[in-house]
């Protein structure tokens, strides 16, 4: 990874390059102002078919000096080693990454209106990408509270009570009040929800005593050290009431927990990793199958075909769209799994029920709240406050397992459509919000 | 740069043949065989990329594709 480096001057040049680490990069759009939220350098997608087209064109027609990905190690490309390049192509997703000067120089901007005989598709600026389960929003919030905190250490007064970013209403989270959970009369009992993740906190307070079964597919303990699993496990299946001055946060609080680790401590895995946890929890007759992640990447065959034989078996795949847009300018496509027409996808939307600014469109079939998601974290913190269509979806499962147990013939197919059906309606359109918020039963 | 080696593959087969009779025959066409995933119809591994077309003729395969990496960052990072 690339190294932090002392801010200087030469951040702007630096940028023009692809070998350019993410810190320079940042660096460069604080110092030219404006819009922070792009990195300076341009994504080039090509017609479907014309990869290698696109590519002859870059280099012959344009000029640009190319790195081809088939020519790293499991097409696994390394910026540093771009060297001086002003072009890496991706053949295997048609789209070509190159630098803001070298695309300039050749009047290939967002702007520039493509000839329709070019092997181009469209010519997109580059944004920086913000972790999955932390929005942009949150990042200036955190900043924000410890702003205000310094502040009210010097002494201000009030200063503390500006502070409060999302209080709980009535010992519930905002998210399972805006879904209903409170008053529902079910609790998950006899439903197996899995959820395939960075693993669990399995000695967290607050399950103690719950029905565990796990396993790890990516080579270490599913004991969670990244917070995220232990996040999503605790929205879909944590406690109905945590001691304390804790609000509840979980919604199937009887549920039997399968905890897949598909993910490592670091937040990475492969979808080879996702299908063992896929089969694993179909093997086990898991009724909900909850994924909080994406890779970006077009509808799979193989993750299609897993979401139909989960639904044969009683299964049903819940998934999250993910968190690439920018709204209201950029609208991202759901990633994979969620774009298999087999797998439920699920935006994210905030306590006024608008769709959250980072939520994926396109293939959307449900929403679920996902901006400042109050669930668990591994100790020795307990709690934590994060957002993301990856907090949406375990709301979905957690509802989904309610339904399921609710009647033993809502499985699969019927298990979906009910979700659907009872889903409120939200005044946005399906491509953002699906049938609109899921409720429970 | 490194030279071109064997990349991870997914490949979906379609239930008409049994999958381990399949997995068998794609290892026969330059599969390193990595999981057989019987409920999910998937067989995971790695092959060199210019073996996909042998590996699509195998019969009962519906689709080889490359296996995409998931990221969702590291944990805290506010930007990745």
């Amino acid at each position: 990874m690339a190294k932090k480096k002392t801010p200087t001057k030469k951040a702007s040049v630096a940028a023009q390059r692809l070998s350019t680490s993410t810190d320079d990069l940042l660096l460069a759009a604080l110092e030219r102002g404006g819009d922070t939220s792009k990195t300076g350098r341009y994504l080039i997608t090509f017609k479907e078919g014309a990869a290698e087209a696109g590519l002859q064109s870059l280099q012959s027609q344009k000029g640009f000096r190319v790195a081809d990905a088939r020519d790293f190690e499991n097409q696994a490309v390394s910026f540093e080693q771009t060297g001086d390049a002003e072009a890496v192509v991706f053949p295997e997703i048609g789209v070509a990454l190159v630098s803001g000067e070298a695309a300039t120089a050749r009047g290939m901007t967002a702007e520039a209106t493509i000839a329709e005989d070019s092997p181009v598709h469209s010519i997109d600026p580059e944004y920086f990408v913000f972790a999955a389960g932390i929005s942009p929003n949150d990042y200036l919030k955190g900043f924000l509270r410890a702003a205000q905190t310094i502040y009210a250490d010097l002494g201000e007064p009030g200063a503390a009570e500006q502070a409060e970013v999302t209080p709980a209403v009535a010992g519930v989270t905002w998210g399972l009040s805006a879904c209903k959970v409170p008053p529902s009369s079910f609790n998950g009992s006899g439903i197996k929800v899995a959820v395939l993740d960075t693993g669990f906190d399995l000695g967290h307070p607050e399950f103690v005593g719950r029905s565990f079964v796990t396993n790890s597919f990516v080579g270490q303990p599913v004991q969670d050290l990244h917070g995220h699993g232990t996040h999503t496990t605790g929205t879909a299946c944590g406690p109905q009431a945590p001691a304390g001055p804790i609000p509840r946060y979980g919604i199937g609080f009887r549920t039997q927990i399968f905890v897949g680790k598909v993910l490592t401590n670091a937040g990475g895995g492969t979808q080879a990793q996702s299908l063992a946890g896929i089969n694993w929890a179909i093997a086990n007759r898991c009724q909900v199958i909850s994924m909080s992640l994406r890779a970006i990447a077009p509808p799979q065959p193989s993750y299609t075909a897993a979401g139909t034989a989960a639904l044969a078996a009683g299964c049903l795949i819940i998934a999250a769209a993910g968190n690439d847009s920018h709204r209201p300018g950029l609208i991202a496509p759901a990633g994979a799994p969620a774009n298999s027409p087999t797998i439920m996808s699920v935006a994210a939307i905030d306590s006024a029920l608008n769709v959250a600014i980072f939520s994926n469109g396109g293939k959307v079939d449900i929403a679920g709240p996902g901006v400042n998601v109050f669930s668990s974290w591994p100790r020795p913190t307990l709690h934590n406050t994060i957002s993301g269509t990856s907090m949406a979806t375990p709301h979905v499962s957690g509802c989904a397992s309610l339904w399921a147990q609710s009647n033993p013939a809502l499985r699969g197919t019927a298990l979906r459509a009910k979700l659907i059906a009872t889903a409120k309606h939200l005044p946005f359109p399906a491509s953002d919000v699906g049938a609109g918020l899921v409720q429970a039963p | 740069m490194a030279k071109k080696t064997k990349q991870p593959m997914v490949i979906t087969v379609s239930g008409d043949r049994p999958i381990h009779e399949v997995a068998h025959d794609l290892r026969a066409a330059g599969l390193d065989v990595d999981q057989v995933l019987e409920f999910t119809g998937t067989v995971t591994g790695s092959a060199h990329p210019q073996n996909a077309e042998r590996l699509r003729s195998v019969p009962g395969v519906v689709d080889v594709s490359p296996d995409h990496p998931i990221d969702i960052g590291p944990p805290g990072a506010p930007i990745s």
